[in-house]
């Protein structure tokens, strides 16, 4: 009975570390290729915890991203349902694949996330594509066994 | 397993027509501003969480014997960023009266009140190019003031939040903005190029009189930005004769990266809060 409760203290607990990852102040260089925290963190709990953190979830998450980044009310928010609504409906293939193998997953997710803000983007304020915006989302894909290896520690820790 | 497939198909469906209309509401009115008040207190929230170690050395510091000093040397330095800030418009307008173009039709006052702000971080969105500065309407901050840096011109206020305001800089897709080259008192306006440091002057026939390493000032016109603070440098410019107009590129004079501070005035006639006394403690 304790796992449950822990897990729903660590669930949150992570999504803040990782909004305070987004956060934190990065330099030039390096926020270029600031990858995705908070996105890592939603592909974990959705592949291993997909009943608990599902699409609604990732939701809200992307909407206090939104809040936070002072970016158009709805977009990360359905950004992040989507990449939850890929994990969710695909996770019992995703389990089976290798960590490099769901490390172009996370790659495909977070290029067409990027695509998608492009989009909005686009629609707004007729931003152009330009390579340094995908490099993020390489970066993304790079950090995802370094990030599944620490939750899935931190995970096993609550146990 | 339980989770079906289709219903999370489902729920996703159903929150793409609510982010949707989110989205289009947000764009088009102002509905959605009290959460965007709740929005500068999260980040206030997750900032002070990250800041703690910062803060901590911070107070520590503070209570270092010579309090004095530090109080005296804090405020001499917010004053220097004050007078440098002012004086770039005397050198302007000395380039002015050389010109002996007197026909100025905006009277220019140099005692405007300005307020000091904190450059808290740059924004994360790759895809815009604002900043966050630690006042808000509390301060009397209002959408479409001003920013300046100590070097020149920065953007202007796009959203203002309780102890937190976005300010939109001149590099930003979205922004425009009527200049002036110094050396001659060429007219033309200048667009964000979505890139740090950089804009775009499209609008400038192959005759114009214009070269690189020429200086451009806010030109007064519009409005809303006050005449005369250096905006940017003429870097490249690639005359191509299949196109009407120049590509000209132009670096800001005011680097992001080296800004700390940011000074916010009250410039624009007419409708300008003049009755909220800036504190320019």
């Amino acid at each position: 009975m304790t796992r449950p409760m822990s897990l729903n203290f660590i669930i949150p607990l992570t999504f803040i570390i990782g909004l305070g990852l987004d956060l934190l102040p990065y330099p030039p260089w390096l926020a270029v290729i600031k990858p995705d925290w908070v996105l890592l963190i939603l592909f974990y709990w959705c592949l291993t915890e997909p009943r608990r953190v599902g699409v609604g979830y990732g939701w809200v998450i992307g909407l206090v991203v939104d809040l936070i980044h002072y970016s158009l009310l709805g977009q990360h928010a359905l950004g992040k349902a989507f990449v939850a609504l890929v994990v969710v409906s695909l996770h019992h293939q995703i389990r089976l694949y290798h960590l490099w193998q769901q490390c172009l997953i996370v790659f495909v997710v977070a290029t067409l996330q990027v695509g998608f803000y492009l989009w909005i983007n686009q629609l707004a304020a007729a931003a152009t594509f330009r390579i340094t915006y995908w490099y993020a989302a390489l970066a993304t894909c790079l950090l995802w066994p370094v990030a599944y290896n620490l939750l899935h520690w931190l995970r096993h820790k609550t146990r | 397993m339980s989770i079906s497939r289709s219903s999370a198909f489902y729920r996703f469906s159903l929150l793409l027509v609510v982010s949707i209309a989110m989205m289009i509401i947000d764009y088009r009115s102002t509905l959605f501003h009290p959460l965007r008040l709740l929005g500068s207190g999260l980040n206030i929230a997750v900032e002070s969480i990250i800041g703690l170690p910062k803060i901590a050395t911070e107070t520590l510091y503070r209570y270092y014997p010579d309090e004095q000093v530090h109080q005296e040397l804090a405020r001499l330095q917010q004053q220097q960023t004050i007078l440098k800030t002012k004086l770039q418009r005397y050198e302007a307008l000395e380039a002015e009266y050389r010109r002996l173009t007197t026909l100025l039709a905006v009277s220019q006052k140099f005692d405007q009140p300005v307020l000091l702000a904190e450059l808290i971080r740059v924004g994360a969105d790759p895809f815009s190019q604002k900043i966050i500065i630690n006042r808000g309407v509390e301060a009397g901050v209002y959408v479409g003031q001003p920013a300046l840096a100590p070097q020149g011109l920065i953007g202007q206020v796009s959203e203002v939040g309780y102890h937190r305001s976005v300010i939109t800089q001149i590099t930003d897709y979205s922004h425009a903005l009527p200049v002036q080259v110094l050396r001659n008192g060429l007219h033309t306006i200048i667009h964000g190029s979505g890139r740090a440091d950089r804009i775009h002057a499209p609008y400038l026939p192959s005759q114009a009189d214009i070269r690189p390493g020429d200086l451009l000032i806010t030109s007064g016109l519009g409005g809303r930005f006050p005449a005369g603070y250096k905006v940017a440098y003429i870097t490249d410019i690639i005359d191509d004769a299949n196109q009407a107009f120049l590509h000209i590129t132009a670096e800001t004079v005011a680097k992001i990266g080296f800004i700390s501070e940011v000074l916010l005035v009250w410039g624009a006639p007419a409708e300008s809060a003049q009755s909220v006394t800036p504190t320019s403690q």
